[in-house]
């Protein structure tokens, strides 16, 4: 027994130091050639690289390094979340899933680090004294970022090679390091995000850009709410990337037993990711809050000013989010025998989602020619004016997410057939909590344009709660009601349309546009200002560019994003024996039952793992 | 296979295309900084006024003897009457044309009760063009209720000069802003202040950087403590470039961006933890080997548990 | 009926069309116009192929005049009536028209930091009405004296009714801001609609370009507390509020 631990572990630390020489010979390197480059370059506040904007060349490695690091960051996150059910359902494919894509890990891990590198090179040769003074106001933060850096690295790189160590009874420790990935990956996080925020919101400093408070910096009014909207969404992120992975490999699928597979594994992410992708307008309407709180004419050039316009981009993306997630779920239910019963809700959602889409839509400047302004009585529509404005919004998001939940929960539902004696009673009530909430989201609605605006934010709450709420009662229902349900039939996982993984495509590469757009939102909205208000910006490209060539800068990030993924996904796959006949999906009958529960599963950890005990037996 | 891929490939493009597209229907604009302030001969008499007021109480360090409101100092005259009095000050010389040659040639007229000590304000330190001379004119004017009848002509405009480059100005900038008008270095400028050649010496040079933006961190001995003026407007960067500029005639490098100055010791040290933190791990994993040699040695190892046999056999 | 879905979903949109084109009044501009319709097409698309079945019924009519099955009418209708319906949109496009040039205006440009106000500087952040006070007569007395300056100087393009519909206002493009749209006033704080006042239509900036605001620059022809006061009554005779950060004062 002794003997076999010290194999493993010997491999297991080999594999760590691997990672840590990487980091070191990296870092040695970045400093190296920054040094080098600024001791040898002409002194400049500003440099230019090769002719090429300086700008647009930090623009677009930062943004693919945020990219692959909400990747490094929302891969542990998906592949613990789905270690846990895998322990909790004691189902050994979800450990596989969660294992096949920390593999990837290794290689992404190096390709954040490289790219981060890059990044920092570029800042030191590009902006000198800009990074100058930030450097100098942030150094313990630094030093601090480089350490979690290394513990990262470390239990990262252990995480995976100790897999098959840390197997049976020791399979507790092994989550125990999965958490530790997140907790030190989120520390990570939130450290970078110190000198972003501070970018956008400076505090701590004196009138002559002083540092006062080191903590009052940090802990400046966009660090938190950019935390955890950033922490959400790359979970949302990392889900959307598993789901897209399993759509290609579904669509390049020779077997039936490889399509059931990638069937399901892209079920699971973009389940992950829908899930997480529901909080994070909350998150975000957080940060906008604490953006007017910093800078009212900040706020106002972000929603109202020349930015406006990219929100009817970011309203087409969610929208698009929303049509394509209830889409897969409904051409999912074709491939659950029984589901077939859910079909007539279907249209009424699909007037809900449109409706809310056009509501979401309509823009707060209308483009209209001088006839048809006349003929509106005004630079606003009297009757569409009430859609452009925040209220109404709020409604619409709101509904649609009550909408894609109750697509959801019929999904899960499919199947099966409540048993339980006052099961008509558990489903009125549902329906009715449902009913409910839509009543109490759209009643706020309407009653918000006759209050004043102080007390109409203060509904957006309320109807953020009345939605949750609903939600969680709905699913604190459904679980005992369908304990035990009796099943039609098993999910003929693999029986699914090949446009359902384009939607689920569309999916990863709508969430990475959106991510695009929103970072350049976040980061715009600073106009001419280094610093907003504090430093500003000198050179020549301090000017804040056309929609039309962000839109196209963002559009190639994504491509060259996409295009790099690929090779990652690639390079991990060479080294793959050829896929054997798993135990996976398809074949047997229970298993397909209780990949419908698991999202629950994952919602209620201490279930015993025999919920789907009449698919089991079946 | 591949054409799966291509269609995946053409798909992606197509989104994002599409987005791409609809970002070009919106309005496209782009929105440039503020310019800044330029004197021409169109400007407006009320923005003239207030380019003056600018210069006079930052670029121009006219405040460091002068004042221009109730309180302030006093080595040289009152701003505030200079416009009224311009007039009978210099017999055979017109209000307007008096206050732009006390500008320019100080020493040609002084008032009576106050020394020759005021440099000439198109020199450094000012280093004013005609157009701002005007401006300052203007100011004064202004200040006085007289008409402001100052006017730019072309010819000072085309005289006003670009600023110099960005990069390593601490020279220029301590002219700009009127340092050397109470302090010398490199044996130009005023005498009211210490001597800065070698301060850099006696201090850090990032403390230098904020002893001007406060003066009350220290007074060097044997001159009046409060006499400095703070200077908390004046840009971070350019205190630093300053800090930076008398480092380097004191022999020390000192870098105001943290980053010219090669092999720095924070840099040095951060290595070589982090080369020690390696050979900590390498000394691990020796250990660990050793072990695993020393109890695998009396056999193979009896392979046990289904994950850990990928392990075993890959030693 | 679901063998019919082709059908359907053409009538449901033309309906759609038709319902929007007619029924919303004033009529909605084109590039909204243009926006539900895309969303209505996109929504009726997925739904159709977002079940098998639905699809199948939903491609069946196209499969087959594109396979020649249907009858040679129909092929030739729609095999003409495609490029001809592609021809009619280009024309839409590229006909001259007398209308003006699209406006993109942006509604509420963001504020400067500070604005010159009779030769001196205002800060906007924090900019209070100094004669919103917690006095009710007083209040009211201010208010009443907004009246006044209101019909002697804005009436005439934002009407008596303060919404935007004075005598002159049909003269203008952009019209006058019609104080009873919850989108106006109500939306602001009283220091945007003090700087809107202050610096009219020449104080916009860029970004809401090409704008040409008749609005004049009223900070020429009225003191500052004569437009504070216009500001109060335009709120009290709208029956809105001016939009605070801070809790509303407890009465």
């Amino acid at each position: 027994m002794a003997q076999a631990i010290t194999t493993s572990a010997f491999h297991a630390l080999k594999g760590t130091y691997k990672g840590v020489v990487k980091i070191s010979l990296m870092l040695a390197a970045t400093y190296l050639v920054a040094q080098g480059l600024s001791s040898f370059l002409p002194a400049a506040d500003y440099r230019s690289l090769f002719g090429f904007s300086n700008r647009t060349a930090v623009w677009v490695i930062a943004e693919l390094h945020l990219m692959f690091a909400a990747f490094v960051l929302g891969v542990p996150i998906f592949a613990f979340i789905t270690e846990i059910v895998g322990v909790a359902t004691k189902e050994k494919r979800y450990d596989e899933l969660a294992r096949e894509f920390t593999k990837l890990l290794a290689m992404a891990y190096t390709l954040t680090a490289v790219l981060g590198c890059v990044l920092l090179v570029l800042f030191i040769v590009l902006y000198p004294k800009l990074t100058g003074y930030l450097s100098g106001l942030f150094k313990p933060t630094w030093l601090l970022y480089i350490v979690l850096i290394f513990g990262e690295v470390i239990v990262a790189y252990f995480y995976w090679y100790s897999w098959d160590l840390l197997q049976g009874a020791a399979k507790k420790w092994h989550l125990v390091l999965g958490l530790l990935v997140n907790l030190w990956g989120t520390a990570l996080l939130f450290v970078a995000d110190i000198w972003v925020t501070f970018m956008m919101s400076p505090a701590g400093i004196d009138d002559a850009n002083n540092l006062v408070s080191l903590w009052d910096a940090i802990n400046n009014h966009t660090w938190m709410p950019i935390n955890i909207h950033r922490l959400l969404a790359n979970v949302a992120f990392g889900g959307a990337i598993v789901a897209a992975y399993a759509a290609v490999r579904f669509l390049n699928a020779k077997t039936d037993e490889e399509k059931a597979r990638f069937d399901w594994m892209g079920y699971v992410g973009s389940f992950i990711a829908i899930a997480a992708f529901i909080p994070l307008p909350f998150a975000g309407y957080w940060l906008g809050r604490e953006i007017y709180q910093f800078s009212e004419q900040m706020g106002v050039s972000m929603m109202g000013g020349s930015f406006a316009w990219l929100w009817i981009l970011q309203a087409m993306l969610i929208g698009g989010l929303f049509l394509a997630s209830n889409f897969y779920l409904w051409l999912g239910m074709g491939r659950i025998p029984g589901a077939e019963r859910y079909t007539k809700f279907q249209i009424g959602m699909m007037i809900v989602l449109t409706i809310g889409f056009i509501v979401w839509a309509t823009p707060r400047s209308i483009i209209a020619s001088g006839a048809e302004m006349s003929a509106m009585g005004g630079s606003h529509h009297p009757f569409l004016g009430l859609f452009g404005v925040m209220a109404a919004k709020n409604t619409a998001v709101n509904l649609m997410i009550l909408t894609t939940f109750f697509s959801f929960m019929l999904y899960r539902r499919g199947n099966r057939i409540p048993v339980v004696a006052w099961a008509t009673a558990g489903k009125a009530v549902q329906a009715l909590v449902i009913a409910a909430a839509a009543v109490v989201v759209v009643g706020y609605g309407v009653y918000s344009y006759f209050v004043p605006s102080i007390t109409r934010i203060g509904f957006s709450v309320y109807q953020v709660s009345a939605v949750l709420a609903a939600m969680a009662l709905f699913v604190a229902i459904d679980i005992p009601l369908l304990k035990g349900a009796s099943v039609i039939g098993a999910i003929r996982w693999g029986q699914i349309p090949a446009r359902a993984q384009y939607a689920l495509f569309f999916l990863a590469v709508s969430f990475t546009w959106l991510m695009g757009l929103m970072g350049y939102i976040r980061s715009g909205i600073r106009q001419y200002w280094h610093i907003y208000g504090r430093v500003m910006d000198e050179s020549a490209n301090a000017y804040t560019m056309s929609h039309g060539h962000a839109t196209i800068i963002v559009s190639c990030i994504v491509v060259i994003f996409f295009l790099l993924v690929s090779v990652v996904f690639w390079l991990a796959a060479r080294n793959d024996p050829p896929p054997g006949p798993r135990p996976a999906g398809g074949g047997d009958g229970g298993s397909a039952a209780d990949a419908a529960s698991m999202p629950l599963a994952a919602a209620s950890l201490g279930r015993p793992g025999g919920s789907g005990a009449g698919g089991r037996a079946a | 296979m591949k054409a799966t891929i291509a269609k995946i490939f053409l798909f992606m493009l197509a989104v994002v295309s599409l987005y791409a597209y609809v970002g070009q229907l919106v309005p496209q604009f782009e929105e440039h900084p503020p310019q800044k302030k330029v004197i021409t001969t169109e400007t407006p008499k009320e923005e003239l006024v207030a380019s003056g007021q600018e210069i006079l109480r930052g670029k121009g360090g006219c405040l460091v003897c002068h004042k221009d409101q109730e309180r302030g100092n006093e080595r040289g005259p009152d701003l505030r009457q200079a416009a009224g009095k311009a007039a009978t000050r210099k017999p055979g010389t017109a209000a307007e044309a008096y206050l732009i040659e006390s500008l320019v040639t100080p020493d040609a007229f002084l008032v009576e009760g106050y020394p020759k000590m005021m440099p000439p304000s198109m020199k450094p330190p000012a280093n004013l063009s005609m157009a701002e001379v005007k401006a300052v004119v203007a100011y004064l004017q202004s200040l006085g209720g007289a008409e402001v009848t100052v006017k730019v002509e072309a010819a000072d405009v085309a005289a006003e000069k670009k600023s110099s480059g960005p990069v390593h100005r601490g020279k220029a900038l301590m002219a700009e802003q009127g340092c050397v008008g109470c302090h010398k270095v490199e044996g130009e400028g005023g005498e009211i202040g210490p001597e800065l050649t070698k301060v850099a010496e006696r201090h850090e040079p990032a403390k230098i950087a904020q002893k001007i933006a406060d003066p009350t961190l220290w007074t060097a001995e044997g001159f009046q403590t409060g006499l400095m003026p703070p200077r908390p407007d004046m840009p971070e960067g350019d205190r630093q470039e300053i800090a930076a500029y008398l480092a380097g005639l004191s022999g020390k490098s000192y870098s105001p961006t943290g980053t010219a100055s090669p092999w720095s010791h924070e840099g040095v040290r951060l290595g070589a933890v982090i080369a020690v933190f390696n050979i900590v791990m390498l000394l691990v994993l020796g250990w660990a080997r050793a072990r695993e040699k020393s109890t695998l040695s009396p056999g193979p190892s009896p392979i046990e548990g289904e994950g850990r046999n990928t392990a075993g056999a890959a030693s | 009926m679901i063998r019919y879905t082709f059908y359907i979903a053409i009538a449901l949109w033309l309906a759609i069309l038709a319902g929007l084109k007619l029924l919303v009044r004033p009529p909605m501009p084109a590039s909204v116009m243009m926006i539900y319709m895309t969303l209505s097409t996109l929504g009726i698309l997925v739904f159709v192929a977002a079940n098998e079945e639905r699809f199948r019924h939903f491609v069946a009519p196209l499969k087959a005049v594109f396979e020649g099955r249907a009858p040679k009418a129909v092929q030739a209708l729609v095999l003409a009536g495609i490029p001809l319906l592609l021809a009619w949109g280009a024309w839409l496009r590229t006909a001259p028209t007398w209308d003006a040039p699209y406006e993109p205006r942006v509604v509420h440009p963001e504020p400067p930091s500070g604005f010159a106000l009779h030769g001196k500087r205002i800060e906007t952040a924090g900019l209070k009405n100094p004669l919103r006070t917690a006095d009710a007569a007083t209040l009211e007395k201010h208010t009443a004296e907004g009246k006044t300056i209101y019909y002697q100087n804005c009436f005439f393009c934002h009407g008596d009714a303060l919404a935007g519909d004075g005598h002159f206002a049909n003269a203008f493009s952009p019209i006058p801001a019609n104080f009873r749209d919850v989108g106006t006033i109500s939306m602001l704080q009283e220091s945007f609609v003090f700087w809107r006042v202050a610096t009219g239509g020449p104080g916009l900036p860029k970004g809401a370009t090409p704008w040409s605001s008749a609005m004049p620059v009223w900070q020429n022809l009225l003191t500052e507390e004569e437009m504070w006061k216009a500001i109060l009554y335009i709120y009290a005779g709208s029956g809105s509020t001016p939009r605070t950060w801070e809790e509303e004062p407890k009465k």
